[in-house]
């Protein structure tokens, strides 16, 4: 990162502080949780995406790594963060970049917990750190589920699989996610009465 | 071109799916509905006799609006002697009681009492509950007039549907009020929520009628059976949504049905400014999620997960939208390429406006001043989504605001919210400008 870089974060941390914090003593809720959300995701999109993209990817290859010694199914190139998968009608590689290694989603739910008025600070960062690992959990489900069509399907299947199908489940596990942490939660402690 | 298309769909696998239930569901609910108005519409609906029917109307500072709604009490194509009416005042501060007195003056055949209650809405109702006389209980806003067929439509409904509970109006609101507005943003805005509530009752309200699943009685406009409403615990006091709440009872407690009636026309007011439609939505936002929560402890139902699903975990997964527009901006993506898959996504939704629009349209038959104007104004359908749009960011705003410990019929409109920031910019720029002049003083 070179000087200019680390101003321009500092400038942009600063500038977004000095809006919430006015905001916070506003009492303006929404308006936190909009401005204070995007804000640092556009932040760590900026700045922070590929070192924590290169970061996961070497955590979710050595996952997979794992899972190929157990299964035998496929072979991991963990230099190369490359999945070869020998279906029964030829070879396949993958290359994990950031859609596999869930980076953009990761940072999304991050920054809408970060703001999103929890009850306590525990639930925050229960929801923060629970909420990240569950997350990759789902990655690694979505690519043993396409290698797994693969395998048994044939190469013919890859499209589908990881256009379509992978992202669907995918979907409906951040759904799942999504609905535990925020709706559950507000359901559960939303305070009712004292109508003012 | 095709990292491009994996890109889309990268992206999009967030808007498609929405897209697609929200396609899926609208198709098929105007379908379901279109081929039960095909199987009903040769049906002839005479009543054999007229049951008592009692009118319950909350009172609140209703001085401007109160003559308007027994008028059209009167002019109901039902028996008035069978008509048994409760102006039950809940703490006005105004003389509505003189709009009482010159009304009952003016219809002396009208059986109207005028009673007073403790402050809140859900009170007045329940005194008019505990009180009323009819086979038929029928719950309407003070700000708001029935079509002259509604209580014969709501009575042959229930007469002939004896497993009907409960029954919601359909709720329209007034064109003379849309005519009136001058404001060309205003006015299309007003049109909009016409066109909104005649999508949301006619085909909404009007498939979950059909398939049972019913979240919420229309608060302006409802209508029970007096032997099952009086077996609830009647309307609770302590939430916004005591609609909602008396809708669940129903359902949960009672395992009743809950209806719409097609027929039964209720005409309101046009929403004033943007400021009440903030205001109005945050509150039931704010409302569905308590009752969701009051009845959470005794098991989340269906009907409510689903509706907690769709109104607040749905909200977030469409938020990821704007982070993307964000993302796609700062990496450069095609402009073409955004603004393309934002058009589709537009043209897609006012598309299924306007097959909504069809569907309801045949249930405006006996409402041909709506109709006409419907008609006429249907270029409106191409701002509907954009209108949608602007309702989700309050409805967002409805759910973030809701953490607020103290429920408020009103929270803060969103004008006042822009003055308190322009405020506090002020005060910054007081205080920027302060330090810029000490520092060209110290120069």
């Amino acid at each position: 990162m070179t000087i200019g870089n680390i101003f321009m974060l500092l400038s942009l941390m600063g500038l977004l502080y000095v809006v919430l914090v006015s905001l916070k003593k506003l009492n303006l809720n929404f308006f936190k949780f909009f401005i204070g959300s995007l804000g640092v995701f556009t932040i760590a999109m900026m700045f922070f995406m590929d070192p924590l993209n290169n970061l996961l990817g070497i955590l979710i290859t050595k996952i997979m790594s794992v899972i190929a010694n157990i299964s035998g199914a496929f072979e991991v190139y963990a230099k190369n963060s490359l999945l070869i998968i020998d279906a029964r009608d030829g070879i396949i590689s993958m290359l994990i970049n950031y859609e596999c290694s869930g980076v953009i989603e990761l940072l999304v739910y991050s920054s809408l917990v970060l703001f999103f008025p929890f009850v306590s600070k525990g639930k925050k960062v229960w929801a923060l750190i629970g909420g990240n690992i569950y997350i990759i959990l789902c990655n690694i489900i979505r690519l043993v589920a396409i290698i797994s069509m693969v395998k048994w399907q044939g190469i013919g299947w890859y499209n589908i699989s990881h256009t379509i199908i992978g992202r669907i489940i995918f979907f409906i596990m951040m759904i799942f996610l999504y609905y535990k942490v925020f709706t559950k939660n507000q359901l559960k402690y939303q305070r009712v009465g004292e109508i003012k | 071109m095709s990292s491009f298309i994996e890109e889309a769909l990268f992206w999009g696998v967030w808007l498609i799916i929405p897209l697609l239930v929200d396609m899926i569901s609208g198709i098929i609910s105007g379908f379901v509905v279109m081929t039960k108005y095909i199987k009903d519409r040769k049906k002839t609906k005479e009543l054999e006799f007229y049951p008592k029917v009692t009118i319950i109307i909350p009172v609140y500072n209703s001085i401007k609006t109160l003559r308007g709604c027994v008028t059209s009490i009167t002019k109901q194509n039902y028996p008035l002697s069978e008509i048994q009416v409760f102006l039950i005042d809940n703490g006005s501060k105004d003389d509505s009681k003189s709009a009482f007195y010159e009304l009952q003056m003016e219809h002396p055949k009208l059986r109207m009492w005028w009673l007073n209650s403790s402050k809140g809405k859900a009170n007045a109702l329940n005194k008019g509950l505990y009180l009323s006389e009819g086979k038929y209980i029928v719950n309407i806003d003070s700000d708001g007039e029935l079509d002259e067929n509604a209580i014969r439509s709501l009575v042959y409904k229930f007469e002939n549907n004896k497993d009907i509970c409960a029954m919601t109006g359909v709720i329209l609101t007034n064109i003379d009020d849309i005519k009136k507005t001058k404001n060309p943003f205003k006015k299309v805005m007003q049109k909009c929520e016409l066109f909104e509530y005649a999508e949301a009752f006619l085909v909404g309200r009007g498939f979950e009628s059909i398939t049972n699943t019913m979240f919420t009685l229309a608060g302006a406009c409802s209508a029970f059976r007096k032997e099952v409403v009086q077996k609830t615990q009647l309307y609770n006091g302590e939430t916004l949504g005591e609609d909602t709440h008396m809708t669940s009872q129903i359902r949960e407690f009672l395992n009743g049905k809950i209806a719409l009636c097609e027929e039964c026309f209720f005409y309101v007011d046009s929403i004033e400014s943007i400021d009440k439609m903030y205001t109005q939505r945050q509150r039931w936002q704010r409302g569905g999620i308590e009752v969701s929560t009051l009845f959470n402890n005794k098991g989340l139902n269906n009907i409510m997960k689903i509706t907690m699903i769709k109104d607040h975990t749905l909200v977030f997964p469409r938020l990821i939208w704007m982070f993307a527009m964000v993302y796609l901006i700062l990496i450069d993506y095609p402009m073409k390429l955004v603004v393309g898959a934002n058009l589709i996504l537009y043209i897609a939704y006012a598309l299924l406006s306007l097959s909504q629009y069809f569907v309801g349209n045949l249930y405006l038959r006996n409402q041909k001043k709506t109709r006409k104007y419907m008609l006429k104004n249907s270029y409106v359908i191409l701002f509907l989504p954009l209108y949608r749009m602007i309702l989700f960011f309050v409805r967002a705003a409805g759910i973030i605001n809701a953490v607020d410990p103290h429920a408020k019929w009103n929270t803060k409109t969103l004008t006042e919210e822009v003055t308190i920031i322009n405020k506090e910019v002020g005060n910054r720029m007081t205080l920027l400008n302060k330090i810029s002049n000490w520092i060209n003083s110290n120069d």
